[in-house]
């Protein structure tokens, strides 16, 4: 036998990925329920442990299940049988436990020899109730030697008031708990022909939503995410968390909330302990601060940093017919009243057929009892029993069942009180006939009936939602930078990776050619003009993107040394960041445009580049190999120009060049002529602005824009420095210009800078010194 | 040689995982191949393979078509060159055992049975369904699976190396959209049938 890997594979793969997300990952619409849940209360009904006998050892329920319906590990088994009954977990359990089954501080549960279980009187009463009476499907369990229910009857609208999560293959689902006297409102407005409303989730550990305003569209679409926030309230100088988000631990909270506030980073200041104080009268999480700490800061910074505040997906999945499907709130109703339709209609149906059959008795004994002498006399005189029957049945008319009632009638029930009684016995049969086929026939009575039913149920077992529902406003960067003292900082990044911030006001405007300010600085390979509360983006030689906030950027001096950038954002080992920058004087930007040593340009989408964790980075550019950023700046329509290291410069249009995505390398900038590389390439804002071209012996000058010629992209420009050019910028007379060297910087105006032709040498900018880098402050 | 559970995906792994993985380690090493633990290379000499055929068995149900195909990919990823070169094989154990009187008999699958029905009206028999290996008996291992001339092996074949290799991205990779296309297109031809 041969088979070719492709086929294999497929098949396989195929095998696998349908069954895993048909039969395992994914709830059924109907009951809610995922296959082993299913199995776990089914089998547990059918072996009657119910609510109202005790509990019995979980391994028995265990391998009940496992032997007769779920031929899969035992561990999974109890597991989603221990899940079924966490009251943190769920919030309608479904089984009711005795012993340890966990808890919310993060422990497990224990072993399933030592704890013992049942049902909980909710699933006898919504999800079990009148299966005797065979209101679903059955089908043959997997060997064939029991059956079990392809759905649960449901009246407890399990899927959407209950959790559940799962991964398929290439798929998965997750369902929010909610409150159940909301949903049945739900379902009620749906019956009545209105548009249904769920407030939002009820999660059993309660907690805050803070994005109330997206829920109507997540109960729209099925899909969307909500943002809870634990509770807390202040005593003295104290934060206490007395609830937290839905599916977060006590154990991993504090882990989270200790590293954060203590440890290397020690993100968040003014917190001296941080204690769990829970105990059976609830949860209680103290979070001791310094006296002169604000509180209220504190606990959002908590929320910004830890799982105090968690965001929870709606993944609204489930199968039907064996199909997964994507609904919505009004799909999901819309399934729960055919499903309850069908089961009524069958379960009416059942006992349809059980009153017709004894009516058919009842008659056949009323008949028999009008002429009993005769019928005495006949059956006396019949030679066998079996000769009786069939004689009556000839001979009176009687069916069948009838015959055999009657063959089998006591002498006492000749009185002529028994008569009465079947009388009246056969006037209620007849009654309920009339009412059950009015059932089966008419629609608004089912309706009615599952109104009725769902209702008692509310009445039961409905309690007051426990999650709060609120719209606050938490724009992520502002909340960090409310910390943050404002100031303008020039950050000098080196050619050995060091970074700094130095304070703008450091650098006095100067004459030119005068000389400067001392600066320590080695090679410069970006100076960029921001502010203390901005966010620098870092491009790496293997084309990530991190972000750093320009505030935990160390201070320093002109002569001080820098940090090594990746003490501040992680890198691989054989990364390094080839260039800087930073949106604050660019925020209206439309594009992020890359500029390579090679000459290739990219632009990109902004909003590319803004969905980004804290630390990890993300792939900006495809870098071809031997290629180097030579800088990063941003866009909108503008022209621009590129300058090359050997003084040449190309101008030609961007709006020509579509955006494309972050993973690929761009078009061709410019041609370059041997050993040159593209040193800066700058938007132009102003087409009054002038090129101010700096060369590294130390001379400026700047040059009208007319002197470089509109040209096609992807041509050689045109010269404008005879010598090696070692910054530029695009400047107007209100502008100051820093000029980073060695040994010396300065700070010059732009009026202190002639204008001059593009051919001409510039004149000195500072004395003795030569120049690295420049940037217009 | 035991592999308990489902082995590693080493299509998504990084190579610390694999390295970590000692399953893995032990597989390569057991195979007679040789790993360069830095740069994780497999260099494969024909003569030094220990076996001539290795024989994946799993059992007959889903995941034992998942477990062989984390086996594949593995292969796939240290060296396809095995697959390519016939030594790797997949054994299939029957479905059922009948039992006729005092004596039984192996069926492969659900048509199988069916034919034998067929061929044998009227005779008394018993069916056993043969859920995985671990339901077995040693006898019965070794009749269907380890015996050479009972067993049923299949060899795996490739004919178009490039071919495979995107698949295995596409199914096995990190890729969600390859993945989820694939199921929707080929979804009617799994045989698999939920309970």
């Amino acid at each position: 036998m041969q088979n070719d890997i492709k086929n294999e594979l497929g098949t396989n793969f195929i095998e696998y990925a349908v069954a895993v997300n048909t039969d395992r990952s994914i709830p059924d619409a109907k009951c809610g329920l995922k296959p082993v849940a299913k199995r776990i209360l089914w089998s547990s009904f059918e072996e009657g442990r119910t609510f109202n006998k005790p509990h019995v050892k979980s391994a028995r329920i265990v391998g009940d299940v496992m032997g007769k319906y779920h031929p899969h590990g035992d561990s999974s088994i109890y597991g989603a049988m221990v899940r079924l009954s966490q009251s943190w977990i769920m919030r309608y359990p479904l089984i009711d436990w005795h012993g340890n089954n966990g808890n919310i501080a993060g422990d497990g549960p224990a072993a399933s020899r030592y704890t013992e279980s049942r049902l909980a009187k909710i699933s006898e009463d919504g999800l079990l109730a009148g299966i005797k009476k065979r209101n679903v499907d059955f089908i043959p369990n997997y060997s064939e030697d029991a059956e079990e229910p392809v759905t649960l009857p449901s009246i407890f609208p399990n899927l959407l008031c209950n959790p559940n999560s799962g991964i398929g293959v290439a798929m998965a689902c997750n369902w929010l708990p909610h409150n159940l006297s909301e949903v049945a409102t739900a379902i009620f407005d749906y019956m009545d022909n209105k548009e249904p409303i769920l407030p939002g989730p009820d999660f059993p550990t309660g907690g805050i939503v803070i994005n109330k305003n997206d829920i109507p569209n997540i109960m729209k679409t099925g899909h969307g995410s909500v943002k809870v926030r634990g509770k807390y309230k202040i005593e003295k100088q104290n934060i206490v968390f007395y609830e937290i988000p839905y599916g977060t631990t006590i154990e991993d909270l504090l882990d989270e909330i200790g590293e954060v506030c203590g440890g290397e980073k020690k993100e968040i200041d003014g917190v001296t302990e941080v204690r769990d104080e829970s105990n059976k009268k609830g949860l209680r999480i103290v979070i001791q601060c310094s006296k002169d700490a604000n509180l209220e800061s504190i606990a959002n910074q908590l929320f910004m940093k830890t799982s105090l505040q968690t965001s929870i997906s709606y993944n609204q999945v489930a199968l039907i017919d064996k199909t997964p499907t994507e609904l919505n709130l009004s799909d999901c109703i819309k399934i729960y009243i055919e499903h309850n339709k069908d089961c009524l209609i069958r379960e009416t149906q059942f006992d349809l057929d059980k009153a017709e059959a004894r009516k058919e008795i009842v008659d056949g004994l009323l008949r028999a009892l009008l002429s009993i002498d005769e019928i005495i006399a006949f059956i006396k005189a019949s030679e066998s029993s079996a000769v009786a029957k069939d004689g009556l049945i000839k001979t009176y008319g009687f069916t069948e069942n009838q015959v055999k009632a009657i063959l089998a009638m006591r002498l006492s029930s000749l009185a002529k009180l028994e008569s009465v009684e079947l009388n009246q016995e056969r006037a209620e049969l007849e009654n309920n006939i009339e009412e059950w086929h009015k059932i089966i026939r008419d629609q608004d009575r089912q309706i009615q009936i599952i109104r009725e039913r769902l209702s008692a149920l509310v009445k039961k077992y409905g309690d007051v939602r426990r999650t709060e529902l609120a719209q606050i406003e938490t724009p992520k960067e502002e909340k960090i930078v409310e910390e943050i003292i404002p100031e303008d900082v020039v950050v000098i990044f080196s050619q050995s990776s060091d970074i700094k911030r130095v304070p703008r006001k450091s650098f006095k405007v100067q004459r030119k050619n005068g000389k400067g300010i001392k600066s320590e600085d080695d090679a410069i390979l970006a100076t960029i003009s921001t502010n203390t509360v901005d966010t620098l983006m870092l491009f790496t030689s293997k084309g990530r993107m991190l972000r750093l906030y320009v505030d935990n950027v160390p201070a320093g001096t002109n002569t001080s040394k820098g940090a090594k950038v990746s003490t501040l954002i992680s890198l691989d080992a054989d990364e390094r960041v080839i260039a800087i920058t930073s949106l604050y004087r660019d925020s209206n930007a439309k594009y992020v445009v890359f500029f390579t040593k090679n000459g290739m340009i990219k632009k990109t989408k902004l909003e590319e580049y803004m969905q980004l964790k804290k630390n990890t980075g993300i792939i900006a550019i495809k870098l071809k190999e031997g290629d180097s950023l030579a800088n990063v700046t941003f866009l909108n329509e503008e022209e621009v120009i590129v300058i090359t290291k050997k003084g040449m410069a190309i101008h030609f249009p961007t709006d020509d060049i579509s955006p494309i995505g972050r993973v690929t390398a761009g078009v061709r900038s410019m041609k370059l002529g041997p050993e040159d590389e593209v040193l800066i390439g700058l938007p132009i804002h102003k087409k009054t602005d002038n090129l101010a071209i700096f060369t590294e012996r130390g001379s400026g000058k700047k040059i009208s824009l007319e002197e470089v010629p509109f040209q096609l992209r992807g041509g050689k420009g045109v010269a404008v420095s005879s010598t090696s050019i070692a910054g530029a910028a695009m400047i107007d007379n209100n502008d100051d210009i820093l000029l980073v060297g060695l040994p010396n910087s300065i700070c010059v105006s732009a009026t202190d800078i002639p204008l001059m032709s593009r051919v001409s040498s510039g004149n000195a900018m500072i004395k003795n010194s030569k120049i690295m880098s420049v940037v217009k402050l | 040689m035991p592999v308990r559970g489902k082995i590693l995906n080493c299509q998504k792994a990084t190579i610390a995982q694999i390295q970590k993985n000692a399953e893995i380690m032990t597989m390569i090493d057991a195979f007679g191949l040789t790993i360069d633990l830095k740069t994780m290379k497999v260099t494969y000499e024909p003569e030094d393979l220990r076996y001539d055929k290795i024989i994946i068995m799993s059992d007959a149900d889903v995941d034992g078509a998942h477990i062989k195909n984390l086996f594949y990919t593995f292969v796939w990823n240290f060296c396809p060159q095995l697959i390519i070169d016939g030594h790797v094989y997949a054994g299939v154990p029957p479905l059922y055992k009948l039992t006729i009187g005092k004596e039984y008999k192996y069926i492969k699958n659900d048509e199988a049975l069916a034919e034998w029905k067929a061929a044998n009206p009227g005779k008394k028999f018993s069916v056993k369904r043969l859920k995985g290996l671990g339901e077995m008996s040693v006898e019965e291992t070794e009749e269907t699976l380890t015996d050479p001339r009972e067993r049923i092996i299949k060899q795996i074949t490739v004919d178009d190396v490039k071919g495979t290799d995107i698949l295995f991205d596409q199914l096995m990779g990190t890729g969600v959209t390859a993945r989820k296309e694939y199921i929707k297109e080929h979804s009617r031809e799994a045989t698999y049938n939920a309970e």
